[in-house]
Order: structure tokens, then sequence, then C-alpha cells
């Protein structure tokens, strides 16, 4: 009996001590301790640091507006984007564009930026600034290929700029009958 | 007895072993947020929220979706934006802005029943965060009907956590055991089971669960962990039962090299001493002694393993375990002493400072010890405080935002470049703007295209092939007609009947020639009239636009002026007060961290103590065996 009280006597310390070392458990519910049981300096620093956050991108917001509406006027303005459905015929790498045969960027992509557009993000590639009139759109992609191979392919298309702002968008395309990707240009109003 | 009652009122009110036992097995949260698959994307812009959200770059989302909504360029995603705003909100710690769109959205009749189900869950959420779990359980309460898979699932998980927080196990039992749970979340629900029947007493049922989720495979880390933790709970569950080798057995499942390696360690040794099997506990916890004695589960091993040799009557080992275990805890006392001297002096802080951030993330990663700080020493400890981890983030979040006001600001100053160079070029473009509206050319132009326009129906009506004739079959047919006008005049002689046939004959040849192409050449005139209709159309729209430009560029310019130096003063104003938010967040930081290393000094004085008195003891038991039979080491 008395070795047995001895033997819990210690379990105690552990245990406690293992409440003192909680297990790592996720963060997005939080912990099971409220704000209530926080000191009332900690929640009214919380509340600051939410208000705080929100005032950040409110302003992020407007000078994002500005920006655009400054720097590219919708009777100028032209915006590239690329999206990829599954990818699984093609790794992308990098995407370069040529407006009216200049390059305007060149872009190398990260894993977790192809995983974002595989899940069906949409990345804005480039913007700015065209007359009105015919231009033509030159997108080189590298990456692997199916058996991973090193792939390298083109698409072009011409557009005509209108007095509005133009969206085009870069479409990467699994042909499942080729097993190949696809690769096709397309404008949207 | 009188040092067990002091270590149990440090556990609060709930003090029984088993209550101990109980908060240890704690529910499990989990780590993902919702996993509902998007629509397909139907604007750009709603692709690109879900491009920066996709990456967890929750700041950069909540952004671009604001842009997008008050550019008016989200129109068919209108009502999934509102639901994915609130998501992104809450993801980002704005629990406050959340609620409020959840509200809204609640309030909007119109709405799905699939999205109000959603936002009920979500308030459920926030709701519980706050400790209100009165009103998370009614949130909970209000889903019903058409739900998603995932939300089902996330909601059946929070509404066991609420209920287990509130002690109502029984209700937490029968929530579980009627959910139907995805492959994705199964193993989640049978583990609060296990805890919820083990917190109602229901031992062996609550074990049974456990030991399903202890057996798992465990396909990534997430679950690896939960696996971990199942089997210590259902180990420290028997060994509470009295157990000790189906204890041993669940513990040995733990991974040695996970994070729950240490308390498996301790607990398996701890079944072995139950079964007064002293020898083999000296095994698992000789293994754990060697570990960073900064966890206390390694401080605990210190004391455990001269307590086992003292039991296997190793009265000389057992006194030089306790010698040394006294130093190594003397020397962690030193140690926190000296890392609570350096998170007073601020390197805690500016080790924080020095770590890349992400926007919204990874503020639970543990910082790269590369500055050997000894502020540094204790992070693991630190962080697995909920109040330091908030607090923590908080820190690097509004570290975050410091860097994007930084560039705000230095963008802004470029604006006002361009928005000058903008001005310089309406300047030297506008004298010829002005010339090119005064002047009237386009209406010129419009009354030449109506007269020709005239003449063409004129001709058609008349049928008259001559009037499409180019210039030289025109000179060519006037010269005949001039010709045939001069042979009348002529006496009739055979020489002038010759030439007046011939005259009728090259008319009639050139008359045959110009009726032919009459048609098609009606047809082309037509084409170019059309042609030059468009061209005057555009004039016109340009003219128009530029008229619209000399009307309201200079209003423009003036507007931009005005919003660039509202925007310059904001950037400052939020500047100003970022800094003084992240200092006061830094003091809160460094005091949470100074409070828990105190609180783990004095437990190490505690078991110093300990310590001491049994290595007292044990020489009294090496002296006088007979009299010390019960062994009692502590007092």
């Amino acid at each position: 009996m008395i070795l047995e009280t001895k033997v819990r006597v210690l379990m105690y310390y552990t245990l406690l001590a293992m409440l003192l070392v909680s297990l790592p458990t996720g963060p997005v519910l939080g912990e099971p301790q409220p704000d209530a049981a926080m000191q009332p300096s900690a929640a009214s620093l919380d509340e600051e640091v939410q208000a705080l956050k929100q005032d950040v991108l409110a302003l992020n917001r407007d000078l994002f507006v500005l920006e655009e509406e400054l720097l590219f006027p919708s009777s100028t303005q032209v915006a590239v984007f690329v999206s990829l459905d599954v990818g699984e015929f093609f790794a992308l790498d990098s995407v370069q564009l040529k407006v009216d045969d200049k390059i305007v960027t060149n872009y190398l992509y990260t894993s977790r930026e192809v995983q974002a557009l595989q899940r069906g993000g949409v990345q804005r590639l480039y913007m700015g600034n065209l007359k009105a009139g015919e231009h033509e759109l030159v997108a080189i992609y590298t990456g692997k290929g199916p058996n991973a191979r090193d792939y390298r392919r083109g698409a072009s298309h011409v557009m005509t700029k209108g007095l509005g702002p133009k969206f085009v968008e870069l479409k990467i395309v699994d042909n499942e009958s080729s097993e190949q990707p696809d690769f096709s240009i397309k404008e949207w109003e | 007895m009188r040092y067990r009652l002091r270590v149990l009122a440090k556990a609060g009110p709930r003090t029984g072993g088993l209550a101990l036992l109980v908060l240890f097995l704690a529910p499990w949260q989990p780590l993902a947020a919702g996993k509902d698959a998007p629509a397909a994307v139907r604007d750009l812009q709603y692709g690109e929220v879900l491009y920066h959200y996709y990456q967890q770059d929750y700041f950069n989302s909540i952004v671009h979706l604001q842009v997008a909504q008050a550019q008016q360029r989200l129109p068919h995603h209108a009502g999934e934006a509102e639901l994915l705003l609130g998501g992104l909100d809450l993801s980002y710690g704005l629990r406050n802005a959340a609620d409020r769109i959840f509200q809204r959205l609640l309030n909007d009749a119109g709405r799905r029943e699939a999205v109000r189900n959603r936002a009920w869950f979500y308030l459920a959420r926030i709701s519980y965060q706050r400790g209100d779990t009165a009103r998370a359980l009614q949130a909970l309460g209000n889903i019903s009907g058409k739900i998603s898979v995932a939300t089902r699932d996330e909601a059946t998980l929070l509404h066991s956590l609420v209920l287990l927080e509130l002690g109502r196990n029984d209700e937490a039992i029968e929530v579980l055991q009627n959910a139907r749970g995805s492959r994705d979340w199964s193993p989640y629900l049978a583990y609060n089971l296990g805890v919820a029947l083990i917190r109602s007493q229901q031992l062996q049922e609550g074990a049974g669960q456990l030991d399903r989720v202890g057996e798992l495979d465990g396909r990534n880390e997430e679950l690896r962990l939960l696996r971990d933790k199942a089997n210590l709970a259902l180990g420290f569950s028997y060994l509470q039962q009295g157990e000790p080798d189906r204890s041993r057995q669940a513990l040995e499942r733990v991974r040695l090299t996970g994070p729950l390696s240490n308390k498996a360690l301790l607990g398996t040794g701890w079944a072995d001493a139950e079964a007064q099997a002293y020898g083999r506990a000296l095994v698992p916890w000789t293994e754990l002694s060697l570990r960073n004695v900064t966890d206390p589960a390694v401080q605990e091993v210190l004391l455990a393993i001269p307590y086992a040799m003292t039991r296997m009557d190793l009265h000389g080992r057992a006194v030089q375990q306790y010698e040394q275990a006294i130093s190594t805890l003397l020397e962690e006392r030193d140690h926190l002493e000296e890392s609570i001297r350096a998170i007073r002096a601020g390197e805690l802080l500016a080790a924080l400072q020095g770590e890349a951030l992400g926007n919204g993330d990874g503020w639970l990663q543990p910082l790269a010890v590369i500055t050997g700080s000894p502020a540094l020493r204790y992070q693991i400890e630190l962080m697995a405080g909920h109040d330091f981890q908030e607090a923590v983030k908080n820190y690097r979040d509004l570290q975050a935002l410091q860097e994007n006001l930084d560039q705000w600001a230095l963008s802004v100053e470029a604006y006002d470049d361009m928005l000058n160079a903008r001005k310089a070029r309406f300047a030297a473009q506008q004298p010829a703007a002005l010339e090119a509206l005064q002047s009237d050319v386009p209406g010129a132009l419009l009354q030449r295209h109506a007269r020709l326009e005239e003449t063409l129906v004129r001709i058609e009506r008349s049928d008259d092939p001559i009037g499409l004739a180019h210039a030289r079959e025109a000179q060519q047919w006037q010269r005949l007609v001039a010709i045939g006008a001069r042979l009348d005049e002529l006496p009739d002689t055979e020489q002038v009947n010759e030439l007046r046939d011939r005259q009728r004959q090259l008319q009639g040849i050139l008359y045959w020639q110009l009726s032919t192409e009459f048609k098609p050449r009606l047809w082309q005139m037509k084409q170019q009239l059309a042609e030059v209709d468009g061209l005057l159309a555009m004039t016109r729209h340009a003219r128009d636009t530029l008229q619209q430009a000399d009307l309201e560029a200079p209003e423009d310019f003036s507007g931009f002026d005005q919003r660039i130096t509202r925007q310059k003063a904001a950037i400052e104003r939020l500047r100003a007060r970022t800094a003084q938010t992240r200092m006061t967040q830094g003091e809160q930081i460094e005091r949470l961290a100074v409070d828990e290393l105190e609180q783990q000094q004095e437990r190490i004085e505690v078991y110093l103590i300990q310590a001491r008195f049994a290595m007292a003891q044990t020489y009294d038991s090496a002296l006088h065996p007979a009299a010390t039979v019960d062994g009692e080491m502590l007092p």
C-alpha cells in the first residue's frame, strides 16, 4: 500500500509536469483557455491588435485601388493572369511573357505557388498599359512534361485592346486524350 | 503528505488523481481550417484571392478580396466572397470582423442553407475561441438541413469540444457516437469519443476507442501525432486503472523520436515500476535522462531513477544518482536565472525580430536558434502556452504590418513623381489637343460623306453607269460626246459618216464596258462608304474622349493629389500606432516568458528539496535496513 502511495505521488508530479508542458495542438480552434481568462490588459491589447490589422487592411485596399487608377488607367490597362487545371501532365517551372515582341515579365514559380495554382488559384502575372488596337501576346512556358522530361512550349495570341480594361488568361489545361498539356490564351471582357 | 497536497493544490480546483488524468486527456483540436472545395473560378479576381489563400497568405488574400469587392469585379462570386472573407478574417485573427460578417450573412434571408450553416459554424467557432460556450452551443444548435461533409464533421468536432469543456461528457459521447465522420475526420472524432468516455468513467469503452486510434496508419504528421497522443492517453489511463502491462503496450507504440516521446518514456518506466519491475523501468528512464534537461519529464526522471535503485536496494548507486540529480537541477536553476536575465535584457524580442515573416501563418514555427542566446533556451516550453503563442503571433503580425507600412510609405513617395510626370505630359499635349478640338475638320468630313452618299443613291436610282466611271473613263466619255457634237455640225459626207460610225462604235463600247462594271462598282462604293462611316464614328468617339479629358483631367489630378496626401497621413498615423502596440505586445511577451520560467524555477526548488530529503532517507535505509522496510521517501 505504501509503495502504491509513493508511486502515485510521483505519478502526480509526472502528470502535473505534463500539464505544465501541455501537448502541442492546433492553433485554429485555440487552446481551451478562453479570452475571458486572459488578463484584462492582454484582452484589450488583443482588441487593439485586431483593430489595427483592420485599419492597415483598409489602407492597403485604398492604396491598391489608388495605385491601379494612377498607374494603370482603365483606358490603357491590361492584366495577364495564369491558371492551371490539374497539372498532371505538366509541372510548371516558369513563364515568360512578351507583348509586341518585348519581354515584359519572367516568372519563376515556387512549389507552394504551383500547388496554389493546381488547387484553383489564379495568379496575376503582369499588369501594364497598352494603347487601343491590336497587340501580340506570346507566352513561353518551361517545366517538366510527361515522363518528367524537360518541356518548353509557347502560345501566342493577337488581342484587340479597346477603351476599357483588358484581362487575359494564360490557361494550362491537361489534355486527357493526348496526355499532353494544352496551352491557350483567353480574353475576358 | 504535505508536499503532495501542495503539488495538488497547484493544479487548481480539480485536484483528484483522476481529475489530473482527465485534464491530461485534452480533446483533439484540428490544425486544418475549412476544407470545403471552392466552386470553379468564374471571376479572375476571385481566383487571385484563392491563389493567396491557398498559400496561407491571409493578409494579401483579404486585401485582394476587398479590392475586388470595391472595384465590383466579383459579379459571379459575391455570396461566396463574403463567406470566404469571414473565414479569412478568422484565420488572420480578426474575430470581431469575422463575427460581424457572419451575422450579416445570417441576417440576409436570401442566403442558401449551406451558406447559412457554414456561417453558424464559424460563429460557433468564434464564440468558443472567446470562451463563450453558451453562444457557441446556441450557434451549433442552429445548424440544420443541407450542409457540406467537411462542415458537418468540423461542427461535430467543435460540438464535442464545447460539451467536454462544460463537463457535459455524456452529451459529448452522444454527439460523437451519432457522428458519421468522413475519412479525414474520423480519427479525430474517435479520439475525442475516447476522451469523453474516459472522462465519464466508462474506462473500458474509452480505452477501446483510444486503442483503435492508437493503431492507425499515420499517413501524415498530424495523424502520427494523434496516434502518439492516443497511445499516451491510453497508457496513462491503464496505469491509472492499475493495469501496467496494457499501459506499457500502449506507451511503447509512441514514436521514440516524436514530440511526445519523453512523456511516453517516463510513463513506460512508471508502468514497469507499478509492476515492481524496477530494473526494467531503468531502461526507458536512463534513455530519458540523457535528453534535454529543460523538459520537465527529464527533470522528473532524474528523481525517478534513484527511486527505482532504492527499491532495488542499490543504495550506494541511488545516492550517487541523487547527488548527480541535485547537481543537474542546480545547474538548470542557474540556466533559468540566466535565461530570465537575457529575456529581461530584450534578447527574446531581438530574436523574434530577426525571423522571416509570413503574412498570417508560420507563427508557430520554432525560432531558429542561431544566436545562441539563453533567452531562447526554453522556447519549446514557452511556446506550449496558449497565451504566449497568441502574444508571439500578434507580435509577428505587427512586425509584418510595420514592414507593409514601410513599403507603402516608399511607394507613395513615388506616386507624387508619377503624378507630376502625368501632369507634365498632359500639359505638353494639351495645346495640340485643344487645337484639334477647336478645328471643325470632323464636321467638314461628315458633310462630304453625306454628299457622297446622296450622289451614290442618285446614281443607283437613275441606273447611270457613267456616274461610276473612273476619272480616265469619264474623260474618254466626255471626249467622245464632244466629238459626236462636232461631227453633228459637219455636212453629211462619206468621210464624215465614217467618222460618225466610228465615234458611235467607240461610245457604245465604252458604255457597254461601264454598264458591265456598274454593279460591282456600286457594291465597292457602298463598302468604301461604310468603312468611311466607321472611321468617322471612331473620330467622333476620339474627339468626345479628348473633350472629356480636356474637361476632367485637371479635376482628376487634384483628386489624386488629395488622395495621395490623405493616404500619406494615414500611413504615418498607422506606423506610429503599430510601433506603440508592438512595444506593448513585446512587453507582454517578456512578462509571460519570465512568469513561465519563474514557475519552472519554483518546480526545480521543490525537486531539489525532494531529492535532498530522499537522499538522506536513502542513507538512512542503507545504515538501518530493517527500520526502513517501508522506504517512505516523501514527507
